[in-house]
């Protein structure tokens, strides 16, 4: 993984330095709340409904065993022993003392680690496939080119101030894992017929208020071409994207209203414009500079003896499920990445404590080179797992409540924050999860459900995704009391559909149990092997809506 | 102003945030608490936010809201869901430190 230099520890340094002064000058009176409010947001500081909120970026969600570490730290030392990741790879703590914040920025300073991009209008930390470099099915390791598209942004003088926050999420495989078409800009690692790498470029995708799935920009563009095509891109929102209305501000709109053609006309000529200038591409040594932080690892395995990865998988029925469920396909032999989901039967998706951080970078050490990944699931991936290791593992993680085994499953559900702790919510939306994952505790039932993607929003601004759930749940305000919107049939993957709302909403009390309908009716109504959204792709919402609303 | 008095409808108290470390409080007459059942509650919303703003030193408090609230008995209950939560905190619990609670017990091979 990428390894900063002297000059990236210096901006750190700096930047760090320089908010310190900020907080001191707000303490003091001398700068007013107005003044230091985009000051603390462009460092990640939120103040959410009971205290402040401190957003850490995960670069295209891979940290190490040491960084894990400090998480567990700064959540101990500093917020109340538990962190939470999020839907875009970061982490997040609920508790933070803001006169406590420098010395957090420093603490994670020293492990390569900042909060920078995480809020404000600017190019937010870039997301990927939580497998990228080792999933079997990808053309080409996407985490290269989001670090360098991560150093091309951070700072970037012309893309500070942009009309809106701008997201981007790059894939190395067809079988999207970063929902690409619901970003900002979406890029997909291709080859052409000739077999050279570049990228498919997908723009103006979106969910929040207006959902949208993004349209394709290029086809094709030349992996050479990376920075100055994205410069054009930005360089034509920035200048005709909307400023005089917060919700039409996102590139979404702007491409919607100007039709993707005349759009691609505008980015076509200003990116010709900056070739002639003497273009912004990445110089080849620098590029393979960066290339190098990314090698593949040696895969030297050296580790307890195996226990009979046979005999476990036939005899213990929980690690079979594990294995049928949080296994997926590894490039290199006998290797297998892991899914380690933050979802127990119950719980709150995506909290982490303290001790379990430290116990996972001791069993990262031992079982996975010392890597993790962070998934917009809001569930961690170990991505270097020898197949002899997995009972071993699996025994380990079962121990500290982190080896459920629901991967895709009904339980592994995606919940925002919601009116618990997010200033802008309208209504919880962790209850709900924790009494859906409860309802389908049973392992059994949950595997005859079989690959379900249950989604839940607390507002419109659907941190949560749940337009693209295959089962989707937003949040409203209904007179100061909660509602909930019900959404079927949304996706995030290559065959992107937006979520249609079934009808009238229902009440906290009722939610539950209208999911509970929706999957009955699907076990009732699938054919074969049928997965929910097949079935939903082939009936239609009508069945759904029948049984809810007869 | 009547501090938790039995007064009409649309009553209001003045939520805000301590600068320093984010935590909510309300305001009390006379200087900003922590607790809920110690602010006082007036059904004359811009004079109460107008006393709240002017005891507001050095800009040590920010974020002042004026929230509506009901009295039953003596009790100090916001009507809006989002403001109980706030008053009180999340209503779920992530336990932390004491969250493990799995064993190798059940596992025979
Ligand atoms: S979706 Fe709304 S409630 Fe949920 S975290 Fe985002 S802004 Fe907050």
């Amino acid at each position: 993984m990428y390894q900063y230099d002297a000059y990236d520890h210096k901006i750190l340094e700096q930047r760090t330095a320089e908010f310190r002064d900020q907080v001191t000058r707000r303490i003091n009176g001398k700068l007013s709340e107005e003044e230091f409010r985009p000051l603390r947001l462009m460092n990640g500081v939120y103040l959410q409904l009971h205290a402040y909120m401190i957003r850490v970026a995960i670069p295209y969600g891979t940290f190490n065993s040491g960084q894990l570490r400090k998480f567990a730290h700064i959540a101990r030392k500093y917020d109340r022993g538990y962190g939470h990741f999020t839907t875009r790879q970061n982490i997040q703590y609920n508790w933070p003392k803001l006169i406590d914040i420098p010395d957090i920025l420093d603490e994670l300073a020293s492990v390569e680690m900042h909060a920078i991009q995480t809020s404000g209008n600017c190019i937010r930390n870039i997301t990927t496939d939580q497998f990228a470099g080792v999933a079997k099915d990808e053309v080409a390791d996407p985490r290269p080119y989001a670090e360098i598209i991560r150093q091309w942004s951070t700072f970037h003088p012309e893309f500070a101030y942009l009309p809106r926050k701008f997201k981007i999420a790059i894939t190395g495989a067809k079988h999207d894992r970063a929902a690409i078409k619901f970003h900002d800009i979406g890029l997909e690692v291709l080859r052409n017929e000739t077999g050279e790498l570049g990228f498919k470029v997908i723009v103006g995708g979106g969910l929040g208020r207006t959902p949208v799935i993004g349209s394709v920009i290029k086809e094709y563009l030349p992996e050479k071409h990376l920075l100055s095509y994205l410069e054009a891109i930005l360089r034509i929102y920035n200048l005709s994207g909307r400023r005089d209305n917060k919700y039409k501000a996102r590139v979404k709109i702007l491409v919607k209203e100007s039709g993707i053609e005349s759009f691609r006309v505008k980015v076509e000529k200003e990116w010709r414009q900056i070739m002639e200038e003497g273009h912004t591409d990445l110089p080849a040594a620098a590029q393979k500079l960066i290339f190098n932080h990314f090698k593949p690892p040696s895969y030297e395995h050296n580790v307890l003896p195996a226990l009979d990865f046979e005999r476990f998988y036939k005899y213990q029925a929980e690690f079979k499920r594990w294995i049928d469920s949080n296994l997926h396909d590894h490039k290199v032999e006998n290797y297998a990445a892991v899914t380690i989901s933050l979802k127990p039967i119950g719980g709150i998706p995506g909290d982490i404590s303290s001790e379990q951080m430290e116990d996972l970078a001791d069993l990262a050490d031992i079982y996975s080179l010392g890597e993790i990944r962070s998934t917009h699931e809001q569930n961690l991936v170990f991505p270097y797992v020898h197949k002899n290791d997995l009972p071993a593992l699996w025994l380990e993680l079962k121990s500290i409540d982190l080896a459920t085994p629901n991967h895709g499953l009904v339980s592994d559900i995606i919940a925002c924050p919601g009116m618990d702790y997010c200033s802008l919510a309208n209504a919880r939306s962790i209850p709900i999860a924790q009494e859906i994952s409860n309802k389908f505790s049973d392992p059994k039932l949950a595997a005859q459900i079989g690959e379900l993607k249950i989604k839940i929003s607390g507002c419109i601004n659907a941190c949560a995704h749940h337009h693209v759930g295959h089962i989707g749940v937003l949040g409203v305000d209904k007179k100061g009391t909660e509602s909930y919107q019900l959404l079927l049939g949304g996706n995030a993957d290559e065959n992107a559909a937006i979520g249609k709302i079934t009808g009238p909403g229902f009440n906290g009390d009722q939610i539950v149990g209208a999911i509970e309908t929706v999957i009955r009716t699907y076990q009732e109504i699938k054919e074969g092997n049928e997965r929910f959204i097949d079935t939903y792709q082939r009936v239609g919402m009508e069945p759904f809506k029948d049984a809810l609303y007869d | 102003m009547t501090k938790a008095a039995n007064i009409n409808n649309a009553l209001r108290v003045i939520a805000a945030n301590n600068l320093s470390d984010g935590v909510v409080v309300y305001f009390t007459g006379t200087k900003w608490s922590k607790n809920l059942q110690f602010a006082l509650v007036s059904a004359d919303e811009a004079e109460l936010l107008s006393a709240a703003q002017n005891s507001v030193s050095g800009e040590n408090i920010i974020g002042l809201e004026p929230v509506t609230v009901e009295i039953q008995g003596k009790t100090i209950t916001p009507t809006a869901m989002r403001e109980k939560i706030r008053a009180l905190g999340p209503t779920i619990n992530f336990s932390g430190s004491d969250n493990r609670t799995g064993t190798y017990s059940n596992v025979s091979i």
